[in-house]
């Protein structure tokens, strides 16, 4: 018991807690992934603004016969699709931000750049909730 | 050597602001995963209770969105949604718990859990854009034939 004790004080460092060589493995590596995440998400996004600028009146059509609504509902509908296109950019450049930041923070030990990579990583994270909710509330609305 | 050398002179800490965004992330990225596995339940309960809703709907039309999600995604996604909650929900834990009582093999735990949850969104997102890479070739190679 009183080993077990000895060994946990050992273990804690002096001046609190520090980012450590495998804190900023662990980090960068999350960083990492996410910065992969965040660009493959901003490609998709590109190709779907693409294929809205290529074909965005049969895209138009298409929505009208799927959903079974008049032609201008599937304009509407492309409208709402495009802002939400733009809402998920923001919140994937909250995900790159925060990689960037934590990335950079770690090499050059800035403990403000650090901090606002933490930052970003945290609205990243609150939008994602929002969507939750959001998914929640449809799933819910399916269900009766 | 060199670890200890760069732990010893690195002025890079979580701090008082440190600690209490990442109190937050560990929060806000908890409920977001418990919510989606939620809505992930709650997708799979309305499939059965739609259930002959959307047999009906499959037997009767030639469109594939308009009949409904299917079982097989049901189940991914479901599956998907379970383990990134175990992930956020052990780097929310052992976070937190690190802060509170200042300990710093907890802190690097959960850090690990973090980069998991990274790990595993990222593997998934290959997954998803070889398949659809692939749903896309056969797409042409039928249009082409």
């Amino acid at each position: 018991m009183e080993d077990n004790q000895q060994q946990q004080e050992q273990q804690q460092p002096l001046f609190g807690l520090e980012v450590d060589h495998l804190s900023k493995s662990n980090l960068n590596e999350a960083s990492r992934w996410a910065r992969f995440i965040a660009i493959t998400g901003f490609v998709g996004l590109g190709v779907v603004v693409l294929l809205f600028a290529i074909a965005g009146a049969q895209i138009a059509d298409r929505f009208s016969e799927l959903f079974r609504v008049d032609a201008g509902a599937g304009s509407v509908l492309i409208v709402v699709i495009l802002v939400a296109i733009a809402i998920c950019t923001l919140w994937l450049y909250f995900l790159y931000k925060a990689s960037n930041l934590i990335k950079k923070g770690i090499l050059a030990s800035d403990q403000k750049m650090f901090n606002e990579g933490l930052q970003a990583l945290k609205v990243y994270f609150t939008i994602g909730l929002v969507f939750g909710i959001l998914g929640l509330l449809g799933n819910l609305m399916s269900l009766f | 050597m060199e670890q200890q050398q760069s732990s010893l002179f690195s002025n890079l800490s979580f701090d008082g602001a440190a600690k209490q965004i990442l109190k937050a992330v560990a929060n806000t990225g908890f409920l977001w995963t418990l919510i989606s596995m939620i809505s992930s339940v709650l997708g799979f309960i309305s499939y059965f209770v739609k259930k002959d809703e959307y047999e009906a709907l499959r037997r009767y039309s030639t469109d594939s969105v308009s009949t409904g999600p299917n079982l097989f995604s049901l189940v991914i996604s479901l599956g998907i949604s379970i383990l990134l909650f175990t992930y956020m929900n052990k780097f929310n834990s052992l976070t937190k718990s690190a802060i509170e009582t200042n300990n710093q093999d907890q802190m690097n735990e959960g850090l690990r859990n973090l980069k998991n949850y990274f790990w595993v969104t990222g593997i998934i997102l290959i997954i998803a854009l070889v398949l659809i890479t692939l749903g896309v070739l056969i797409a042409l190679l039928a249009a082409a034939s």
